[in-house]
């Protein structure tokens, strides 16, 4: 009984505090502020933690890249960091053998993962479940395997060297001025409109009723197929663009920087968090990308142990990601911020409100 | 000219023929009934119809244009719309959302205009959103806009499937057994907005199974069996016919025979 009360009051909090979101006259000056303190965080925070919050960033641009197929067309795709993979390495390329500039090459980039987005969704076009899960995976090891082999366009096994810093008007990036730091924030709250955006248009609804029932979509007029390509294309472009800053960011790549393992951490992200929802990415992210750092710091509590005693963090945190996706899966499905919203539908501005409220 | 026009359909899976020669006019304004035992083939006329299955033989038309052949989707633009007979509802989608799908092919901004929230966005969006919270109350559904979908009683989600059915802006509506698992109030309630509807200038074809509903409601009604018509007419003249009792029945006589 107490549990049940207890759990009506949280209830109650989150729908208040959307409430509060959704009047203008909170969220705007709320919002700001949040932007400002995200701002000011490189300032104060060692570079350690920044790193950590550069890294949440990337996964966070990733989970939301994810969520237009996984979240919103509802397809499970196993190989989310082939497009991650694409975008870096043909950034990278661009800008050392190319000899591109930078931003130049970011288009490009981007442009080429949308292309490979939009080769994925074709190829996927007659499957779906696991069949189609299956092909993604097919789709990253293809990717990561020709990365991977063909030497004179990759560097094969050698991979990239030297990859200059992102720059903007000159000014580099490092991350002593922050400057990585405020770029992924800016593709975060990039991707968080973009997201925001077109989820309320009719793509989003249509994406949406793809996910519930294609056949019911079709005979609602909606051409499903469409409507795939775009979320894959969109999804395609979006982890590029984490992609080109990623590969600046480390230098250095090669075919080992992404790995199966990234997919499904992304996967991993998005389903901790909830599916189809934009607060459930940015949870999901914030959980689980420091996740291997925490349980690092963990580990290091044990230090008096034998070495041959102590686990490896990076092998150890895919058992943590396991237990938290088999916990996830029996008691909460939906994500932690998944499933159906208490708050109102927003009607679009200029709607009556007594309408509104039928 | 009939509004919809099924020309010696014929539909066959493998060696079974679901349809057999069938042939089925609808005015303009009319309500018909398309009723028969379990299994005769009435849903796959509708599927037919929306282009679910593509016919083997024959020709549907609709408005005197040929719809056979066409893409579900392309059908639905022409201007016909179906309901399931097992309801098929975005169910983790709200009750609005599911009406503004139903609008779907009514809007055509494209992405950019969504990104940019253009105009033409906000236009097409406030229209459809004004109109889809009239049929919503139209259809008694005023007070769930915001609910979801699967959380409505079966009743209402009947009410929902045609209410997304109708924002698709079809001037014909095909309805698969609107009123299965319905009280006799809800029922009687639904028998009004169907007519309702055909004031509104909709016209309706029936598959039901509730007799009540379909001889108080139907102008005209077609009998099917095993795929073939064996029957239309007036609901008088169906409820008298021989064949009908037949199909629904078995033989009178067979049963009466050695008595008599």
């Amino acid at each position: 009984m107490k549990n049940r009360k207890e759990k009506n009051r949280t209830e109650n909090v989150s729908v208040r505090l959307g409430m509060l979101f959704r009047k203008k006259k909170a969220a705007v000056p709320a919002f700001l502020l949040l932007i400002v303190l995200l701002c000011l965080l490189p300032q104060v925070t060692s570079l350690y933690i920044q790193r950590n919050l550069i890294m949440v960033g990337f996964y966070m641009v990733l989970g939301f890249s994810l969520n237009f197929v996984t979240g919103y067309i509802g397809e499970v795709s196993l190989g989310h960091a082939a497009f991650y993979a694409i975008g870096a390495f043909s950034v990278s390329l661009l800008t050392t053998d190319a000899g591109m500039g930078y931003w130049p090459a970011v288009v490009l980039s981007v442009l080429l993962c949308g292309l490979f987005g939009l080769l994925l969704a074709f190829a996927t076009m007659r499957v779906s479940g696991t069949y189609l899960a299956i092909l993604t995976l097919a789709f990253f090891y293809l990717v990561m395997n020709i990365i991977q082999n063909w030497e004179g366009l990759t560097h094969g096994v050698v991979g990239i060297y030297d990859i200059p810093a992102a720059n903007i008007f000159g000014f580099a990036f490092t991350m002593k001025n922050g400057g990585y730091y405020y770029c992924i924030l800016a593709y975060v709250l990039f991707s968080i409109l973009i997201t925001r955006l077109l989820i309320g248009s009719r793509f989003g609804r249509a994406m949406k009723a793809v996910r519930e029932d294609p056949l019911a979509a079709t005979m609602a007029g909606i051409n499903n197929q469409t409507f795939r390509v775009i979320a894959y294309v969109l999804a395609g472009m979006l982890a590029g663009l984490a992609g080109t800053l990623y590969a600046p960011f480390c230098g250095y790549i090669n075919y080992l920087t992404f790995t199966y393992n990234m997919c499904l951490m992304i996967l991993v992200i998005i389903i901790t968090g909830g599916r189809g929802t934009m607060k459930g990415v940015i949870v999901g992210s914030l959980i689980i990308a420091p996740l291997g750092e925490v349980l690092r710091g963990l580990i290091s509590l044990f230090d008096s142990l034998p070495a041959e005693y102590l686990p490896d963090p990076e092998q150890w945190r895919f058992v943590i990601y396991g237990l938290i996706m088999v916990v996830m899966m029996r008691l909460r499905p939906q994500g932690i911020l998944g499933g159906k919203s208490r708050l109102d539908y927003r009607m679009p501005a200029g709607l009556d409100k007594k309408e509104g409220n039928g | 000219m009939a509004l919809l026009e099924m020309k010696q359909v014929l539909m066959r899976f493998g060696g079974l023929v679901a349809v057999d020669g069938l042939s089925l006019k609808v005015e303009e304004g009319e309500i018909v009934s398309l009723i028969g035992p379990n299994g005769a083939g009435k849903t796959t006329v509708f599927n037919t119809i929306t282009g679910v299955y593509e016919i083997t033989e024959g020709e549907i038309c609709f408005g005197g244009e040929r719809i056979s052949g066409l893409l579900p989707r392309e059908i639905v633009k022409r201007g016909v719309s179906r309901t399931f007979q097992n309801i098929r509802l975005f169910g983790k989608l709200r009750v609005i959302e599911n009406a503004l799908i139903g609008a779907h092919i009514n809007m055509d901004y494209s992405i950019p205009d969504a990104l940019f929230r253009t105009k033409k966005y906000r236009t097409q969006e406030l229209t459809l959103h004004k109109k889809a919270l009239e049929v919503l109350a139209s259809i008694g559904l005023g007070e769930y806009v915001h609910e979801y979908a699967e959380n409505l009683p079966y009743g209402l989600q009947r009410r929902l499937e045609i209410a997304r059915a109708i924002m698709s802006g079809a001037k014909i509506l095909l309805l698969d057994e609107p009123a299965a698992g319905m009280n006799p109030q809800e029922s009687e309630d639904l028998m009004g907005f169907i007519r309702s509807l055909r004031d509104k200038g909709y016209t309706i074809l029936l598959i039901e199974h509730d007799m009540n509903v379909v001889m108080n409601v139907s102008d005209r009604i077609y009998v099917v069996d095993y795929g073939k018509l064996i029957a239309k007419g007036k609901p008088e003249q169906i409820k008298n016919d021989p064949g009908v009792i037949r199909a629904y029945l078995g033989d009178v006589s067979e049963i009466m025979g050695e008595g008599a």
